[in-house]
């Protein structure tokens, strides 16, 4: 029987091997005000492109957590 | 892994500059990239 969890592909093999979604990720933020490419104030403010691509990561990261957090919560049986 | 093959100079760390300018059509590339990586983790949660 095959293991319906073997069949995809974990986070860090594909989501998590972008630079972007990495250099949101770390370190990590603590408010969503917090995660950004770049986080150094001083440098010029993020493009228009790269806010739609930060806004598409953080619901991209959203969903992620969501998901792992529905299945963690579930009760599970290994046959 | 392979840090003990390092040349002088050269970095673990990934050295890509994430500010560099975005056309549309590299932003939107990403974004399907991005896509097709969470369908392929979705695929292994049934």
């Amino acid at each position: 029987m095959k293991m319906a969890w073997h069949a995809g592909y974990p986070l860090s093999q594909t989501v998590l091997t972008s630079v972007y979604v990495e250099s949101i990720l770390m370190p990590a933020p603590s408010k969503v005000e917090h995660a950004h490419f770049i986080r150094d104030p001083t440098c010029t403010p993020p493009s228009l492109m790269h806010e739609v691509l930060r806004s598409y990561c953080l619901g991209l990261l959203k969903t992620c957590g969501e998901v792992n957090a529905r299945i963690m919560n579930e009760h599970f049986y290994e046959v | 892994m392979d840090s003990g093959c390092l040349e002088p100079g050269e970095s673990l760390d990934e050295e890509f500059d994430v500010s560099r300018p975005l056309l549309p059509e590299e932003a939107l590339g990403i974004i399907d990239q991005l896509l097709c990586h969470e369908v392929s983790v979705s695929m292994g949660l049934g």
